[in-house]
């Protein structure tokens, strides 16, 4: 069973292992014409983006205006990006509201060698706001990532509120639980778990946010590699009554795990998810790239 | 490794030219990258199996991959981040739709191009080198009534495992001349072509 650690190893590997031929003389002439009429996709003007474990909010001074030298490199990338923050660690956040807020009971979770460890770690107040002046400082937005793997949805709910109020214009959108898809490994039961079982929790815990956040918008399923989840997906919403307002939809992609094109959603598929989706919906890909 | 600007780039636009509306490359410190995975990385093992004392692992940059790599207060744009800034350049352009990656590769060169009509209205071509050896001389045909300034950009480092990229944007510029202009790319090299 390919792991997510030997995933990487493996990657790590064939990259090591690419040893570089010696550089000939040849040239070869292509001629190639362009049309005048520009009738493929639209690039967002924010389409470049980073990705952070959540964990790194455990550090309140790191997504921080202070952190001069990081804003610094942000903005050479892109003066219009979008920091998304979840990753495996976000399944280990817990929200704690005020300094003297107890750790919550967490659920029973597997140690699994590629997954992490249940070590918890709290997203603070001060996190937030200090992320909320990262995000000005650099001009780009946030899509937050909030754990579902042994949160609540009450909990989430909170930790949301306060979020969208910090974070105003800057917040994209949520995002509720990191590779899913994958959570069978540590953090679900392998017989039961599946993407009608996802969805459900999903809905639970969107539900609870939207409550609290009624204009709060969100992206899913955020899958490691299970991107029939989304199609599956697809077909169970139209039973949803009233749904969350979902506006991405989004996967991973693990360089060297498979072909590059064969993960690519098709338009017939896009199509079918816009539709079901209610909403101008377009998958934004978040690529977690092997070699770490 | 510079390799890795190529392939973000050339991933990047891929992602685009197949109506994605963004891509966020995953990264950060190594000690929240080691986390996600179980708590260390498999760098870490990997150089330790090739027979890496501590303190030579311990110089390598943590994480192996990310966007932006952090030494101790300070922070460095990595090759692969150079790869998404050079695709960023196509932002808020519609793209238009090619065969060029076909045609390239068909010429048995491991290369893909992709074209856009930026904002104000210019026309930009990225052509991306994964090539180790072959160079590519290519003409690129705008229209026989097309007129213009061009002007380039390259995404380049002294080999593809180098250990940085640079972006460079040429002080030279050239006209079309009956629509047409002709451009070098060397191996393992990015380019991009603006007529404006």
């Amino acid at each position: 069973m390919l792991t997510r650690r030997s995933f990487l190893a493996t990657a790590a590997c064939t990259m090591a292992a690419a040893r570089l031929h010696a550089q000939g003389q040849s040239k070869v002439r292509v001629a190639l014409s362009i049309l005048r009429e520009a009738t493929g996709p639209h690039m967002p003007i924010d389409f470049v983006g980073l990705s952070y474990e959540v964990q790194q909010l455990a550090d309140p001074s790191f997504f921080s205006a202070q952190n001069s030298g990081l804003i610094r490199e942000v903005k050479a990338l892109s003066s219009t990006g979008v920091l998304r923050l979840g990753g495996n660690t976000s399944e280990f956040a817990y929200w704690k509201p005020k300094p003297d807020s107890p750790k919550p009971e967490h659920p029973r979770v597997r140690e699994v060698a590629g997954e992490p460890k249940a070590q918890y770690y709290a997203v603070t107040v001060e996190a937030v706001r200090n992320l909320a002046e990262f995000l000005r400082a650099t001009g780009w937005t946030c899509v937050y990532g909030i754990g579902m793997g042994t949160n609540t949805p009450a909990r989430a709910a909170e930790e949301a509120v306060f979020v969208a109020e910090t974070l105003g214009d800057r917040l994209q959108y949520f995002q509720i639980g990191n590779e899913a898809d994958l959570f069978d490994r540590h953090l679900r039961d392998p017989k039961t778990w599946s993407a009608k079982t996802y969805l459900q929790e999903w809905l639970s815990v969107s539900r609870a946010i939207a409550a609290g956040v009624p204009a709060a918008k969100f992206g899913m399923p955020d899958v490691a590699g299970a991107v029939s989840w989304l199609t599956e997906i697809a077909d169970l919403w139209p039973s949803i009554q009233a749904p969350p307002q979902v506006t991405t939809l989004t996967h991973h992609y693990y360089f060297g795990t498979h072909d590059r094109r064969q993960h690519l959603l098709s338009r017939r598929q896009a199509g079918c998810l816009r539709c079901v989706c209610r909403c101008a919906l377009v998958c934004r890909l978040f690529a977690a790239v092997g070699q770490q | 490794m510079f390799a890795a600007a190529l392939w973000s780039a050339d991933y990047s636009l891929l992602l685009a030219s197949n109506d994605y509306s963004g891509v966020n490359l995953h990264g950060g410190t190594g000690k929240s990258v080691a986390n996600s995975v179980g708590g260390s990385l498999p760098g870490d093992a990997l150089l330790e199996a090739k027979g890496e004392t501590p303190e030579q692992i311990a110089a390598h940059p943590h994480p192996f991959y990310t966007p932006i790599g952090t030494f101790g207060s300070d922070y460095v744009l990595e090759p692969v981040a150079y790869g998404l800034k050079f695709a960023s350049s196509f932002s808020g352009a519609t793209l238009l739709k090619t065969e060029f990656s076909t045609k390239l590769q068909d010429a048995g060169v491991n290369a893909t191009a992709y074209a856009a009509k930026l904002p104000g209205g210019h026309t930009s071509v990225i052509i991306l080198s994964k090539d180790a050896a072959a160079d590519l001389a290519v003409e690129l045909d705008f229209g026989r009534d097309a007129s213009g300034v061009v002007q380039t950009e390259t995404l380049h480092a002294p080999a593809l495992d180098s250990r940085e990229a640079h972006i460079t944007t040429s002080t030279k510029t050239d006209s079309l001349k009956q629509g047409k202009c002709s451009v070098t790319v060397p191996h393992a090299t990015g380019l991009r072509v603006t007529v404006s």
